[in-house]
């Protein structure tokens, strides 16, 4: 079974994160492996602790490592818990939701905006107008 | 004491002599004093003026006498010696100046001036002197311009009365209003001496009346006309220019076999020509017809069938030569009652307050009481609703005070129409959007950003020429007729009517219009600034849908999980959905 440790920079709660160039180590599962919060025990991985971040395709996997154990110079623990939403993103993005997101063109709902003390003021003139010109106009009673 | 020869110097009549040039004859030398005495006779037609100086001299005198008295007047040398217009009668033709000296080297004597005419009264000032931007403007025009018969230059002067002509250069024509002398009237509004337009719009007349005026200038514009198109040879008549301009004269169009004509259009025998006047006008009898002459000279005719009240002619093209095309309407008068509309200005005016008094103290009887109105529009009327110029009529009373009339007493005005566009096409072009219609000589209209944005708003004005107040019609897009219709007095009424015996000039009917500088109706647009609109955690939109295709950050409220995991594992999506995601 491969597990590939990563170095990723996004927060947890980012889907489709930015994995990176992974690093594949052959690992065996043993009896009592939590699936959702496994404990991997790895031996002589050089710069170990630059990684936080692993997947394991066999299980369908991605995981958060949320902490190491170094038990000597050679073995360390990763604590490691199961990453939902990178696990299954795939339904999750097209599972039905009702959501607040951001505004985008065509949005005529409603919404409310933080606004500001200025208010911004476009001016649209009209084609025709009074050329500045005047007309003197005599009206009386006809004959 | 020896008087020199008197010299008749008749010659110098009308200019100027220097008693230099005539030295040697003037002058007698003594063996140790210089001596002289000259005279010097000067004939004109009526009074002299002179001035003699001696430029070096140790004593002596000038003088002067005429033929009708002796000596009258004498100065030393040095100081000039003057007879000024008026001072002789005028029937002296002959005046003598004598010139004594005395001194102990010879002199030189000089006149200044010795002018047989009378100085010439200065020269009276024009009533209007062609300036430098007056010839501009007729280059500009490709126009020239003749004064009583004589070509205009610059700094040539009009008077009253006299005749200025103006002549658009080939390819060029004038249109209508389109020469003018113009001027700030008493309101220090712009307003126009206007030329009279020939048929042809070759040339532009006016006898000047505007001596006086404020800031008057030369006003010319032409247009250029483009040549026809050569006829097709086969063509038995073809349209010109003076065929299209006696259409839009007449305010019509034609059509040949269904089809509207335009310049350079060929008309064949058989062919049915229709005359259409515009609304507003029609034909009357013989008013539109063909003509033209034959080969032995006759005058030939071919005259239209009016049909719809007059406002269709229409004949079917015969086999004669016609050579022309003449067409004549007259405007339909949407006046009300009996009343008349004039168009007039100050001078008009004053020549109606001339003639509105009729009889001699204290039986005089003014007609001005049959004045219903005058007042000032802030706009220049459309030609459409010029009709025949008529004399003014106060009741059963014709000023002859001739003006231009109106067909109507409710002037449209097209104001034009303001298109408003989206500019984030969402909400946030509407919400808390106020939209502010700035309207010329009106107040402004607040109107419902939804009939604004993303529309277009029309704005009419519909003027009553009796009291001048418009009625304002506004109308948008979004319903496709009439949001806003308000009522604001853009005339200026101006004192007139003032009957015999009244005191003064009642101020009563003066409303002062509501000139706020707009000439063009605009929109004011006023939004809210939001500032953190393209923030990544201001979600401000509610959705639901799945989240495929979505970007940024997102809460959700509810979802509808289909995941295939364990129940921790959806509890544990769902609260982190509800946290907040990032999808990028």
């Amino acid at each position: 079974m491969i597990l590939k440790l990563y170095s990723v920079k996004d927060n947890f709660n980012v889907i489709n994160k930015v994995l990176g160039d992974p690093f594949d180590v052959d690992i065996v599962v043993r009896n009592d492996f939590d699936v959702a919060s496994p404990l991997i025990v790895l031996y002589a991985i050089p710069n170990i602790l630059d990684y936080n971040y692993c997947t394991i395709v066999d299980l369908k996997r991605s995981y958060f490592i949320d902490r190491f154990e170094v038990v000597n110079n050679s073995i360390t623990k990763l604590f490691c818990k199961c990453d939902v939403l990178e696990s299954y993103k795939a339904d999750i993005l097209n599972s039905v939701c009702r959501f607040k997101r951001k505004f985008k063109t065509g949005d005529y709902y409603a919404g409310n905006f933080d606004t500001s003390s200025r208010k911004n003021i476009n001016v649209y003139e009209s084609d025709k107008g009074f050329s500045g010109d005047s007309t003197m106009i005599l009206t009386t009673v006809g004959g | 004491m020896a008087y020199g020869p008197e010299l008749n110097v008749d010659e110098y009549v009308g200019g100027r002599i220097n008693v230099d040039e005539v030295n040697e004859i003037l002058t007698e030398a003594g063996s140790v004093k210089y001596r002289t005495t000259a005279w010097i006779a000067c004939k004109g037609s009526t009074d002299y003026y002179c001035t003699l100086n001696a430029l070096s001299h140790e004593r002596g005198q000038a003088q002067y006498k005429s033929t009708a008295g002796g000596i009258t007047y004498h100065e030393p040398f040095g100081y000039p010696i003057s007879v000024y217009p008026g001072t002789l009668t005028t029937n002296v033709d002959t005046v003598f100046f004598r010139v004594h000296y005395s001194g102990n080297g010879p002199a030189d004597f000089s006149a200044k001036e010795v002018i047989t005419d009378p100085p010439p009264d200065p020269p009276e000032e024009p009533d209007y002197v062609i300036t430098q931007a007056d010839m501009d403007a007729l280059s500009t025009a490709h126009a020239t311009m003749k004064i009583n018969d004589v070509v205009a230059t610059l700094g040539d002067g009009i008077n009253t009365d006299d005749v200025v002509l103006c002549t658009a250069g080939d390819g060029y024509l004038f249109y209508f209003r389109s020469v003018n002398f113009e001027y700030l009237n008493f309101m220090s509004e712009t307003d126009y001496l206007r030329f009279t337009i020939s048929t042809d719009f070759k040339t532009a007349t006016y006898t000047f009346a505007g001596a006086g005026k404020n800031g008057l200038k030369l006003d010319v514009d032409s247009e250029v006309v483009e040549p026809p198109p050569d006829p097709p040879e086969d063509a038995d008549y073809v349209i010109t220019q003076v065929d299209m301009d006696a259409l839009s004269t007449a305010h019509a169009t034609m059509k040949i076999n269904d089809v509207v004509a335009t310049l350079g259009d060929s008309i064949n025998i058989d062919d049915n020509v229709v005359v259409i006047a515009d609304p507003g006008y029609t034909f009357y009898n013989n008013s539109v017809y063909f003509s033209g002459q034959n080969s032995m000279g006759e005058w030939l005719y071919l005259y239209f069938t009016l049909s719809d009240g007059g406002s269709n002619a229409s004949c079917v093209l015969d086999d004669s030569a016609y050579s022309v095309l003449n067409v004549a309407s007259e405007g339909q008068t949407q006046v009300s009652g009996v009343n008349n509309v004039y168009v007039v200005d100050n001078i008009k005016v004053a020549e109606i307050n001339n003639e509105r008094m009729v009889g001699t103290p204290p039986g005089v009887y003014d007609y001005g009481k049959f004045i219903l109105n005058l007042i000032n529009l802030p706009l220049e009327v459309g030609v459409d609703y010029y009709a025949e110029p008529s004399t003014v009529k106060l009741s059963g009373f014709d000023t002859e005070v001739l003006c231009s009339c109106l067909n109507s007493d409710i002037i449209a005005v097209d104001m034009g129409s303001i298109t408003v566009p989206l500019i984030d096409d969402g909400f946030t072009d509407f919400k808390n959007v106020v939209c502010v219609l700035r309207l010329p000589w009106a107040d402004s209209v607040l109107i419902d950003a939804g009939y604004v944005v993303g529309q277009t708003v029309t704005i009419k004005y519909f003027i009553d020429c009796y009291t001048g107040i418009a009625t304002i019609n506004i109308t948008s897009t979004k319903t496709g007729g009439l949001i806003v219709s308000k009522q604001a007095d853009i005339g200026v009424n101006i004192p007139f009517v003032k009957t015999v015996g009244d005191p003064m000039v009642s101020n009563s009917n003066i409303s002062v219009g509501g000139d706020n500088g707009v000439l063009k109706p605009f929109f004011e647009i006023v939004k809210d600034e939001y500032f953190l609109k393209d923030g990544l955690f201001t979600i401000p939109v509610i959705d639901e849908k799945v989240l495929q295709g979505e970007v940024g950050y997102l809460e959700v409220e509810q979802v509808n999980l289909k995941v295939d995991c364990s129940e921790d594992e959806k509890k544990n999506i769902i609260d982190v959905l509800k946290q907040g995601v990032i999808i990028q």
